[in-house]
């Protein structure tokens, strides 16, 4: 190639690619218009504010970091650690128990779109019918679950009730039921187990470690076994806790304990034919048949077709769930929290972003308001950047 | 798909019916409430009211009490608020709201996704970094910026700020990242420009994720309470959740009428939602390109 | 097959058409009717809670006054009235409905000072009930009138009185009288073996925990309020007498027992209780006389609120203010006038909201008796009470917000016997404490 050749081609790919930056320009330029203005401009203010004391009325003054070290500081006080903000902790921790759900709600949604991908009779109906808690009035919802999960009446507490003096009468049946939990708690938790280790499995692959399957293999077997064998050790306690969880339920709303993951329940229920079910089910209309296919010739079962082909197809739609969740979930919580349980018994369903609204709009104090907002965006980020990171290696782009 | 047994479906159906029963339970509340007495929402011993206790087609008195024919709610709830106007002003920013907010995801998630320019992913990143600022703390300086052009109580205002969001754009742009290249290269090949190909083969083959993302958009307008009700001040301009909420007095909640407003209100949503149905599981066509 | 689908596309063609025809018809109807012309009229602002009565009441102005328009504005949200008024767009006429709310706006100089116009517009400051100070003045200045106010009193019914065989009670009757009382009108029934309580004597809302701390002569804060004094013997032993309420005589429901005789999810639990027979004694407001009236078959009465040594009760009321930054600051002392009015204050208090603010004997006279409801026979009864009536306490060192907080949190964990009333009282003043030296410390969480 002659060197004038090779200079034209350098630029025409030079042209090419200016040509292409425009036209990004140009696809972007109404979005990015309005984000500079009506986002990125109100994200900036927030962020100068997190730096200032302002009361909404009068000029903010700037104050520099007293804002995060009275959110987030600790202080001496006699001889023991105290946080400056006493209860913003609690506030954190319990927006992190109530993201538990996260997990368990994604799971439960992509269970059930594989469910309406099935070709059946009316499926459509179904679909429609599972949707209908999204679109349902809130306060209709609201008013049911209070009912649902009350202690003396609700629906949960009293068919526990019956079962548990169902089973309880006879010993037999009792000792049964027992088992039963058992391998199913025994189970759950080797599952959980078996999902942790196959992280490992997969950051051993990266590594090229041969081994990796089989060690991946034995462990699961040595975990199972040692959960059950401990299961069974405690087997009279488990009846006991069992018994006294039938025969008096836990009062769900109104203890501390129970508030929290009564909230889980609602929410993920609430959850399963939503948004993230209709995503996956999106999703799951981008994988070709002809990959199901090919999969069945080299003789996977349902199982290995799932995660041969489906799981790593639908990865985008995982990711963009997960992301958009944990967004969520740390924002999350103020419509429970405002018209359910007022973020009570004694605080435990106050969460930072219930927090964040009675500090801004009830106290005024919009400057440490927007300190909570940039800490929550700092814990956000951090995580969507693991996330990103570790996803851009884990999702599949076709 | 395979064919399933007789025995998987007959399980299938069982297991999908539990769950419907499940999920109907608030809608039939909601109906069951919205054709009752105001006095029978609660049962007198405790607990909830599944059915009326009165059900009569006409006004009527039973042992002296008055009687409203069970459809009767609905037209008292019509008359309490302004229902057409807060109806129509609802559906309207709903839709073009809809129309404009999909309409700028899809192009910027087009550039995100299949163009490379400098520092596309590093913008990326800063659009999903505003999703992570909770909205409390920027109402104000964009209420700022509405009342700086003059907005404030005016549709510009309700539709407006809407329209540019970082969660349809990253959406769209994790479908598009998954649609194989080969169509586009074709259209390269044909001669079309990206807006061809934007308008043409991207678009086209992304039903799924609009439909997915018309329903949310569609949705989130549809229920928006907290900003429509910061940036209008007359009665004119309010949309049907704000309208909805004086049935919630602050001593008293007028649980029939409130329910029967929101059975009305629920039905453009689902009908939206029934008719999306079908693009939602709109297999795409990669057949006609021998797959990948 | 050609044919076909170019007829197809003509139709979807012609549908998308008609949709977007539909939208444009739509869009120029609103913006047409959008904003109806008032012309040569001031428009004013009213930010109140939404009830029934607002439109009567615009309308008796609005005959008074033809030249002023007046908007009700839905509720008084509080992120919607910062947001416009940070956002300089004000309501002109706002309600405030604490001592708290109105000394933090006034404070910041959010709200004009009606001290000058009082005798231009004939407002009648002096007029107005002694105790409702607090709704009013901010360092001596007039930044609030009260519209209308309500002594909490306790209401009971007096078909279960009747079916007890127990004597209505007395206006001077004293919290022992009550809870013995009490005592007889809880009934429960078994359900599956278990006792479950149909009927419980006495409801108090669990935030009102005023009568409680005051009861014995205690009080939340000092009086330059530096201090809290929730771990004073008084208070202690207030509140101890209210745990005993519900958790030694079960009396008073458990949050839990409340919602299963009434699970209406969050809102007038106690009215719904009360008008479904559920409790027998419910104490609140005036206000809530709006829906037992609608009850034709309840037959209720009210009383004073039983004391201890100390006789006192708890005072409610709305005040209105004027934004500094209001633009018709004419028509909204105008409007503020006529609020104050006797013809809108017996509006008001015949609609069966609270009582109206005016101390005078011509308003006293024309409210004793309602012709309306002559079963009402207990208007004087609010009026007298006034006498006793005290605005919840408030100390300028914290937010009402955190106290509220603090308490909540303390005393739910007494409901849950997780703590003896002694525990969370001493926890109370101690963390409310804390949080007061760290604002004199560092004011910047004072606003």
């Amino acid at each position: 190639m002659s060197k004038h050749k090779r200079q034209a081609k350098k630029t025409r790919d030079m042209s090419s690619r200016r040509r292409e930056t425009l036209a990004a320009l140009g696809f972007l330029a109404p979005n990015l218009l309005g984000f500079l203005l009506f986002t990125s401009v109100p994200v900036i203010v927030s962020l100068a504010m997190a730096f200032c004391h302002w009361n909404i009325f009068k000029p903010p003054t700037w104050v520099g970091f007293d804002n995060f070290t009275n959110l987030l500081g600790f202080h001496r006080e006699a001889g023991k650690l105290i946080a400056n903000d006493p209860f913003f902790w609690q506030y954190v921790y319990n927006t992190v128990f109530l993201m538990i759900g996260i997990p368990v709600g994604m799971a439960g949604s992509l269970i059930v779109a594989l469910l309406m991908n099935q070709k059946l009779k009316g499926i459509a109906v179904f679909r429609t019918i599972y949707f209908l808690p999204t679109v349902c009035s809130g306060v209709a919802l609201l008013i049911l679950w209070k009912y649902l999960f009350n202690a003396d009446i609700g629906l949960i507490n009293k068919s526990l009730r019956l079962a548990g003096e169902t089973i309880y009468s006879n010993k037999l049946l009792a000792i049964g039921f027992t088992i039963l939990c058992a391998v199913i708690i025994g189970a759950i938790v080797t599952a959980v187990i078996a999902m942790l280790l196959s992280l490992l499995r997969w950051i051993l692959d990266k590594l090229d470690y041969g081994g990796a399957d089989a060690l991946f293999k034995v462990l699961v077997v040595i975990a199972g076994a040692a959960i059950f064998i401990l299961i069974g050790a405690y087997g009279r306690s488990l009846y006991g806790a069992l018994n006294a969880f039938m025969m008096t339920p836990p009062k769900w709303l109104d203890t501390v304990q129970w508030a929290k993951p009564s909230l889980i329940i609602m929410g993920v229920w609430g959850g399963l034919g939503g948004f993230n079910m209709i995503l996956y089910l999106a999703a799951l209309q981008g994988v070709p048949s002809s990959y199901y296919e090919a999969a069945e010739i080299d003789g996977a079962g349902p199982w290995g077709k799932f995660w041969s082909v489906t799981w790593p197809m639908i990865s985008p739609t995982t990711f963009f769930v997960l992301i958009m969740s944990v967004i969520g979930g740390f924002q999350g919580g103020f419509m429970t929290a405002d018209v359910m349980t007022g973020g009570g018994p004694a605080g435990s369903t106050t969460t930072v972003e219930y927090y964040l609204y009675q500090t801004a709009f009830q106290k005024f104090n919009m400057g440490y308001a927007s300190a909570i907002a940039w800490f929550l965006f700092a814990v956000i980020f951090i995580l969507t950047l693991i996330t990103w990171k570790l996803g851009g290696r884990v999702v599949t782009y076709d | 798909m395979t064919r399933l047994s007789l025995g998987k479906k007959i399980a299938l159906y069982a297991i999908l019916t539990i769950g419907a029963v499940s999920m109907l339970i608030p809608l039939l509340w909601m109906i069951s409430t919205s054709i009752k007495q105001p006095s029978e929402v609660f049962a007198p011993g405790g607990g909830i009211n599944l059915m009326p206790k009165y059900f009569s087609w006409h006004d009527t008195k039973v042992n002296g009490e008055a009687i409203r024919a069970w459809w009767g709610n609905y037209p008292d709830a019509w008359h309490e608020i302004n229902f057409f106007r807060l109806y129509l002003t609802s559906i309207f920013v709903a839709i073009v709201g809809t129309f404009g907010q999909v309409m700028t995801s899809a192009m910027a998630a087009y550039a995100f996704s299949r163009l490379k320019f400098p520092g596309r992913d590093k913008l990326f990143f800063a659009y999903l970094a505003t999703m992570m600022i909770p909205g409390s703390v920027t109402m104000i300086p964009v209420f700022v910026i509405m009342r700086t052009f003059g907005w404030v109580n005016t549709y510009q205002a309700l539709i407006i700020p809407g329209l540019f969001s970082a969660y349809g754009t990253f959406m769209l742009r994790q479908f598009f990242m998954g649609l194989p290249t080969e169509l586009e290269d074709a259209a390269k090949i044909d001669g079309s420009g990206h807006l061809g190909i934007w308008a043409r083969v991207i678009l086209p083959l992304s039903k799924p994720a609009l439909a997915t993302l018309t329903t949310f958009t569609f949705m989130g307008f549809w229920g928006s309470y907290m900003w429509p009700l910061v940036v209008t001040i007359t009665a004119e301009m309010r949309t049907l959740p704000i309208g909805l909420r004086e049935f919630v007095g602050q001593h008293s909640t007028n649980y029939t009428q409130l329910m029967a407003g929101s059975v009305i209100a629920l039905i453009p949503v689902l009908l939206l939602f029934i008719f999306n149905q079908r693009y939602f599981v709109e297999g795409i066509k990669l057949s006609g390109m021998g797959g990948k | 097959m050609e044919k076909n689908s170019n007829f197809k596309n003509v139709l979807r063609v012609a549908g998308i058409a008609a949709a977007v025809a539909a939208v444009v018809v739509m869009g120029i109807y609103l913006y047409a009717t959008a904003y109806p012309t008032v012309k040569g009229k001031t428009i004013i602002r009213w930010c109140v809670d939404p009830s029934p009565a607002r439109k009567e009441q615009i309308k008796l102005f609005e005959a008074e006054h033809p030249d002023i328009d007046v908007i009700n504005d839905p509720g008084a949200d509080g992120q919607r009235l910062l947001t416009q008024l940070a956002g300089d767009v004000p309501p002109d006429v706002m309600a405030l409905y604490e001592p708290q709310s109105i000394r933090l706006f006034a404070r910041n100089d959010v709200l004009e000072d009606l001290t000058p116009y009082v005798k231009e517009y004939g407002l009648p400051v002096d007029k107005l009930y002694p105790c409702l100070k607090p709704y009013i003045y901010y360092q001596g200045k007039i930044v609030g009138i009260p519209e209308n106010c309500g002594p909490f009193v306790l209401f009971y019914n007096k078909k279960l009185f009747r079916e007890a065989g127990i004597p209505y009670p007395k206006p001077n009757w004293t919290w022992d009288e009550c809870l013995a009382v009490a005592k007889k009108l809880t009934k429960y029934k078994i359900v599956d073996g278990r006792e479950v309580p149909i009927r419980k004597g006495l409801y108090v809302n669990n935030t009102d925990w005023w009568f409680f701390i005051w009861m014995y002569g205690g009080h939340m804060f000092s009086p330059d309020g530096k201090t809290c004094t929730m771990d004073s013997p008084e208070v202690k032993r207030g509140i101890r007498y209210w745990a005993d309420l519900r958790l030694k005589y079960h009396v008073l429901p458990t949050s839990s027992e409340a919602q299963s005789m009434a699970p209406t999810g969050a809102w007038g639990t106690d009215a719904l209780l009360f008008r479904e027979s559920m409790v027998a004694m419910t104490i609140s407001g005036r206000w809530l006389s709006i829906q037992y009236r609608e009850q034709k078959d309840l037959d209720w009465d009210v009383v004073s609120v039983p004391h201890g040594p100390n006789r006192i009760t708890l005072l409610a009321s709305k005040s209105y203010a004027i934004p500094k930054s209001c633009r018709n600051k004419k028509a909204a002392l105008t409007f503020i006038r006529h609020l104050l009015s006797k013809d809108n204050q017996m509006l008001l208090a015949n609609y069966g909201d609270g009582i109206p603010t005016l101390n005078t004997p011509e308003v006293q006279k024309a409210f004793s008796y309602n012709p309306e409801y002559p079963n009402e026979k207990n208007n004087q009864l609010h009026m007298n009470e006034m006498k006793y009536a005290h605005a919840p306490e408030f100390s300028p060192y914290i937010n009402s917000m955190d106290v509220g907080a603090v308490v909540g949190r303390e005393l739910d964990n007494m409901w849950l016997q997780a703590q003896t009333p002694d525990q969370a009282c001493d926890k109370i003043a101690k963390r409310i404490n804390a949080i007061i030296c760290r604002n004199i410390a560092n004011p910047n969480f004072l606003n």
